[in-house]
Formats: structure tokens, C-alpha cells, sequence
């Protein structure tokens, strides 16, 4: 199975949301990064067939997803990065009426939504009305409506928005688990969450895809980029200004300084290994 | 299919505001079915006693019924005992001329200028008096025929105005020559014809504030995407919620005409079914329509503008983003050819206003002036009837509507 994504561009007025972007995805967990208003959002909605772009096609196995409709949307989870609930609907009510949307027998149905707000711990709740859950627990029980229908592709956008870090941990064993067979396509702006999950990295950027590798590799093109240094804390000010900092550590005397920078910062700057924070840094420069 | 239609009603109904309307709307409904003409609670004693006065004079309006409605009239009004005093005879005439009356006249009023106040008062006098005016019936009929076929003949030319001037005077002219209308106690079924002009404030209401969420809510509250990437979000989700609306609407609408029914039933009873519905001043039907078959009638035609209203609302939530929005919008578009009040003949202007006001879906709700007088349309060389055009106006545009609905819903797109 393979989702491929063909030169896709949406237009606002003269915004160019999404610009002629290309990828095809596989199997396995695919972490999409960008800064605020990269186009994110805006690409995962068309991928769900709810928005029309302007040109370009998202083809399931060579054929356009419009073109396969319902039999398309059968396979897809979504978790909108906004989405609403209603509000005087149970957790149960909820998750009741998206499998009979989604299809599901009745019996399966609720056997799934079960053991899904299990999975996600809000079946000691389900029966209260939504709009008495606290933000975290609206965005839980999204993710357990995106999983309803065992989806073959999972499109979830921000997951992790709310939650704390004993569920963003959560969250990602349940991820990890769901993989395998199945394509799924998750966007953040934070990296751990997809750091230690992902198998491949892509980096959108103004609407197009600026860099895209597998997690392990994807350092790479900045291997020679990231320094470690120590100034004088009189100095900081002066590297803040002229490199990227992604990170600063106060060690007695002086401050230890981590820097992306292309070409070495100072002579007593030393190579050091490169994360996905400082890939991130150095792609979103301006912007974060 | 059927989780789907039950969420979707419960979506809509169980709502606090839904709720709270399905009360006030019920009480509403109930205090008005007890209400008379003057606004005060009507009593079952005095209806009991209209009903035994009145069913004294049931019966076919023929030569023999009129002959002795005549003759009844006639011996109280002879009766000594109903008759005024000398004296309060005296000061009646007095009374008189300072009116305008010549002496002439006020020497020759005849005796039913001096019947007793109390007799004048009294309900069965004036029952009497409506009997006699029943028996007017078939001399009535005949002359609206008359007009009816004049007024066509001259406002419309050649075969059109023969045409619709034939009609008129055919239907008309059956009810004065061999129609047999019947004279009854009905005051059941002329309360229950009132009650009609009531549904655009009970079920209409309703229906705005609960069916006008039905799209613009998804959107409003960023449901949409959820709803829209799901297998049948597009497809059979749309179904369901229309389906959903249909069983609210019918079921509202229907709710309302029992609990009518029954009320009035115990009430008023419903004596006089077999009665003739036209009084010739605001009801000239030209259908030889008894009371029970005009209030069937009626509601046939009132479920099909049930079904025309909850559309324009359907179409209005599918275009619009937001729920209050849709509310307000459906409100102007719904309610304001009720509450503006129906132009006098004046011009052309008026009747086409007039005309248009027919087809509106608020009016068809409450269907009870549409079978009143008499209106047809000259088709292709053919007389068709109103009565007959109106509705199936508004299914072809209540299935128009919905159509586009549809495909409004499922095009949405998804945006900030
Ligand atoms: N309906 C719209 N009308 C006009 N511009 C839009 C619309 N939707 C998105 N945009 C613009 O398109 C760009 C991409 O937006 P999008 O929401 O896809 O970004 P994103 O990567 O999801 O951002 P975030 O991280 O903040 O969620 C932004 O510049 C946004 O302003
Ligand atoms: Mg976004």
C-alpha cells in the first residue's frame, strides 16, 4: 500500500498554503514537521477529502482518492488538529455514532469503542457528557474516535496537543503498536513526539517538502553543523545574535553553548552530533 | 443506519433550548385550546348547552328544514310574551328618529324591532338566527356563482375567461342545485380549523430552532471534519439526518393535531362533522366540503407545507456556517409572510403579493385559508385548480431544495 501525494498545491488568494508538494508514503510511522502555518494542516485535509485542492492529486495505489470515495475514507482514521465534539453527547454517545459513520456492526461497534476508551482511559467516564471533560481528555477521546475503524491510514494532526507528558507517553506506545501494516502520517511541531516513534522525517516548509529521510539519517545533512562551545557569559549575547542557539547551559564560569551554524562559530567551537531540535532549528531559523 | 438516526435526534432535540420549547409550545397550545373568541376559558357547561340547543335543528338543509326554521322564528317573534311593553315600544321609537329615521318608517317597524333584549340575548334566539342564515346556503352559493362567473368572464378574455368562468360556475352551481348541506352543532371542528392559524408559532418555531442546527451546527462547531472523513459521512450521514428532520417534523406537527383533536374532543366534542364549512363571508369555498372532510383536507395540505417549511430551513443550514445564522436567516424567510398581514386588493402589486403569499411554505402550514374561496390557474389550455397546484408546487420545490442540500453538504470543504 502506498499513499502518494502528486504535486499538490492549495491556493488562498495569494497564499500559497501547500506548493507543489510531492512524497509518497509507506508503511511505518512518518513524522511531519513544520513550523506554524507551513501548511500542515491544510495537507492532511486534503488527504482526508475534505478539501479540494487547487491542482495536484493524492492517489491510494495509483488511484485518486475522490475517485475512490467511501472505499477510501473506509481506511482512514483522521484527528483533526481542531475538531468539536457534541456537547451534550456522552463519550459513549460519541464514539457510538462515529463506528455507525464509519460502519461498523453494532455488536463490533461496541466492543471497539470499548476497548478503545479503555486503550485511551476515559471508560470509567464514557457516560458523562462531554462538554464536562477537561481539554486533554476531549483530545484522548479523539484519538480513540480516529482508531474506531482499525484504520489502514492513520492521519493525525498535532495528537499530542494538551496532553501531559504521562499521556504523550502514552500516546506514542499506542502509536508504536498500531504501525505496523498501516500508514500513518503525524504532524507536530514538537519533536520528541516523533523523534524516538518516527521512521521517516519529512520537513515542510511555506508549503513545500524542504527535506525528507529516514529518522536515523535525517541528521545527516547537518552532521557538520551543530558546535559545542563555552564563552564567557558576557559573550552569549553576541553568538545569540549571530547563530542559532539551540541550547545554553551555564557550567561555573562560563556558559556552555550549542550552535547550528554551517561554518564554525569559533575557533574552539567542537563538532558534536546532531538532533532532530537542532535540524528543526536550523530549517525554521527565522521563523521559531 | 438506525444509531445514526437516533444521534441525530438527539442531536437536535435533546438540547435545553429544545426542550424547553417542546413545553412552552405544548402549554402554549393547551391554553389556547381552552380559550373562546373574547380570550376567556371556555366552560363545559356552556358549551353542553350550546351543543343540546343547536342539535335541536340538525339535520339536511331542505325545503322541510327551512320551512320549519321559518316557522320556529316566526312563533317566538309572535310570541306576546317576547314582545316589549307599550310604553318600552314608545321610547324604542323615540329612539329611532333622532337616528335618521323618517316618522314614516319608525310607525311601520314591524315586531321584531320589539322583541324583549332578553330574547335578543338569549343563545337560543340567536341560534335560531344562524339556522335561519344557514338556510340562505344554497341562495348564497348561487350567487357567488353568479359573480364569480361575471368577474372572470370580464377580467380575462376569450377562451381563458370562458374557461375559469365555466369552473367557477360549475362548482359553485353544483353546491346551489344538487349539493345537500347539512345543519349541525360544530363547534368542535370550527375550533379545531382556528387552531391551524397557531401552527407557525408552535410547530414552525420549533422546527426553526431544532432542524436549523442540522448542518450549520457540524460546521459551526468543527464537526464537519470528523463528520466528512468518515465512510459515510457523505453518503448515508446525509440520509439520516434528513431522515432525522423528517420524523421531527412529522412528529411535532402530529403531536400538536392529536393533542387538538383530542382536546377539542373532550371539549367541544366532535358533533357536526357531516356540517357544510362555507359562512359566505370569509369562507366561500367553492368544495362541497363537509367539516370533517375539509379538516382532512386541510392537514393533507398542512403536512405537505410541514415538509416544504423543515426544506427551506434543510437548504438554509447546508448554506449557511453558523447555527444562529441559520436560525435568523430561516426566521425572515419562514415567518415574516405571517406576520406582515395580507395586502387588501389594491393593484397589482397587491395580487401578485396575494398570489405569492399562497405558495409560501408558512401558509401552507396552515392550509385552513387555502380551501376557502375559489382560485384556479389557466395551464396550457387547462383549468387546474389552486388546490391541486400548491402542493405539488411544494414538493417539487421541497425535493429541489433538499437536493441541493445534499450537494451543498457533501462539496463542503473544510476551512479555517
Ligand atoms: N481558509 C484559509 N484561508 C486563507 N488562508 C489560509 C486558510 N487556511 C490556511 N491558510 C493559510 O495557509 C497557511 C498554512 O496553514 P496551515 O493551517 O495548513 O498550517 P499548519 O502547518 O497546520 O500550521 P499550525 O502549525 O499552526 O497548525 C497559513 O499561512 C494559513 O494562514
Ligand atoms: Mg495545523
Amino acid at each position: 500500500m502506498e499513499l502518494k501525494i502528486n504535486n499538490l498545491t492549495k491556493q488562498y488568494g495569494s497564499k500559497l498554503a501547500v506548493d507543489r508538494f510531492s512524497v509518497t508514503f509507506t508503511e511505518g510511522i512518518n513524522g511531519l514537521l513544520g513550523a506554524n502555518g507551513s501548511g500542515k494542516t491544510t495537507l492532511m485535509r486534503i488527504m482526508c477529502d475534505i478539501l479540494r485542492p487547487t491542482s495536484g492529486e493524492v492517489l491510494l495505489d495509483g488511484v485518486n482518492i475522490t475517485t475512490l470515495d467511501e472505499a477510501y475514507r473506509e481506511l482512514l482514521g483522521y484527528l483533526p488538529q481542531y475538531f468539536g465534539y457534541y456537547p451534550d453527547f456522552s463519550a459513549w454517545d460519541f464514539m457510538l455514532y462515529f463506528s455507525a459513520l464509519k460502519g461498523l456492526p453494532k455488536l463490533t461497534a461496541e466492543n471497539r469503542c470499548k476497548e478503545l476508551l479503555d486503550t485511551v482511559g476515559l471508560y470509567e467516564v464514557r457516560k458523562k457528557k462531554i462538554k464536562t471533560y477537561s481539554g486533554g481528555m476531549r483530545q484522548r477521546l479523539g484519538i480513540a474516535q480516529a482508531l474506531i475503524n482499525d484504520p489502514k491510514i492513520l492521519i493525525l494532526d498535532e495528537p499530542t496537543v494538551g496532553l501531559d507528558p504521562k499521556e504523550r507517553a502514552k500516546f506514542r506506545n499506542i502509536i508504536s503498536d498500531y504501525a505496523i501494516g498501516k500508514i500513518i502520517l503525524l504532524s507536530t511541531h514538537i519533536v520528541s513526539d516523533v523523534e524516538y516513534i518516527a521512521d521517516r522525517i519529512m520537513i515542510m516548509k511555506n508549503g513545500q517538502l524542504s527535506q525528507q529521510a529516514t529518522t536515523d539519517r535525517i541528521c545527516d545533512s547537518i552532521k557538520d553543523f551543530v558546535w559545542s562551545l563555552q564563552v564567557a557569559p558576557k559573550d552569549v549575547d553576541s553568538y545569540n545574535s549571530r547563530f542559532i542557539v539551540s541550547n545554553l547551559k551555564h557550567s561555573g564560569e562560563m556558559v556552555e553553548l550549542r550552535i547550528v551554524s554551517e561554518e564554525r562559530p569559533s575557533e574552539r567551537a567542537a563538532n558534536v552530533s546532531p538532533n532532530l531540535e537542532d535540524l528543526y532549528l536550523y530549517h525554521f531559523k527565522g521563523e521559531v | 443506519m438506525l444509531t445514526m438516526i437516533r444521534l441525530e435526534l438527539k442531536k437536535m432535540l435533546i438540547r435545553p433550548i429544545s426542550l424547553m420549547l417542546i413545553l412552552m409550545i405544548l402549554a402554549v397550545n393547551g391554553i389556547i385550546l381552552l380559550l373562546n373568541n373574547e380570550g376567556n376559558f371556555v366552560t363545559l357547561q356552556d358549551i353542553e348547552m350550546q351543543r343540546v340547543e343547536q342539535s335541536q335543528y340538525a339535520g339536511k338543509i331542505n325545503e322541510n328544514w327551512i320551512g320549519r326554521i321559518h316557522e320556529t322564528l316566526k312563533m317566538i317573534r309572535e310570541n306576546p310574551d317576547n314582545l316589549m311593553s307599550e310604553t318600552e315600544k314608545a321610547r324604542v321609537r323615540k329612539e329611532y328618529l333622532p337616528r335618521g329615521y323618517t316618522q314614516e318608517h319608525v310607525e311601520n317597524m314591524d315586531r321584531t324591532a320589539f322583541l324583549k333584549p332578553e330574547l335578543l340575548n338569549s343563545l337560543s334566539y340567536n341560534l335560531l338566527l344562524d339556522a335561519k342564515y344557514s338556510a340562505e346556503f344554497y341562495n348564497h352559493a348561487q350567487q357567488i356563482s353568479d359573480m364569480q362567473e361575471e368577474l372572470y368572464r370580464t377580467v380575462f378574455e376569450g377562451k381563458k375567461g370562458e374557461d375559469l368562468a365555466t369552473k367557477a360556475e360549475t362548482m359553485y352551481g353544483y353546491l346551489a342545485q344538487h349539493y345537500i348541506a347539512h345543519y349541525n352543532y360544530n363547534l368542535g371542528w370550527h375550533k379545531l380549523n382556528f387552531m391551524q392559524s397557531l401552527m407557525p408559532f408552535t410547530v414552525g418555531l420549533f422546527l426553526l430552532v431544532t432542524i436549523s442546527t442540522i448542518f450549520s451546527r457540524e460546521y459551526s462547531q468543527k464537526t464537519d471534519s470528523l463528520i466528512l472523513s468518515a465512510k459515510y459521512g457523505k453518503s448515508r450521514l446525509i440520509y439520516a439526518k434528513l431522515l432525522a428532520a423528517l420524523i421531527l417534523a412529522s412528529g411535532i406537527w402530529l403531536t400538536i393535531q392529536v393533542m387538538n383533536l383530542l382536546v377539542i374532543g373532550w371539549l367541544f366534542s366532535l358533533q357536526g362533522g357531516e356540517t357544510f364549512v362555507q359562512d359566505w363571508v370569509v369562507n366561500s369555498s367553492p368544495f362541497a366540503l363537509t367539516q370533517l372532510t375539509n379538516y382532512i383536507a386541510v392537514s393533507v395540505v398542512s403536512f405537505i407545507g410541514v415538509i416544504f417549511f423543515a426544506s427551506v430551513i434543510i437548504l438554509i443550514s447546508a448554506k449557511t456556517k453558523s447555527s444562529f445564522v441559520s436560525i435568523l436567516i430561516s426566521s425572515i424567510v419562514l415567518l415574516f409572510p405571517v406576520v406582515i398581514p395580507l395586502p387588501g386588493a389594491g393593484g397589482v402589486a397587491g395580487s401578485i403579493m396575494g398570489e405569492t403569499m399562497l405558495f409560501m411554505p408558512v401558509r401552507i402550514l396552515i392550509a385552513a385559508n387555502h380551501f376557502t374561496f375559489f382560485r384556479a390557474y389557466y395551464i396550457l389550455g387547462k383549468v387546474i385548480l389552486m388546490q391541486w397546484v400548491i402542493p405539488m408546487v411544494a414538493i417539487a420545490a421541497s425535493a429541489f431544495m433538499v437536493t441541493i442540500a445534499i450537494r451543498t453538504v457533501k462539496r463542503h470543504q473544510v476551512e479555517n
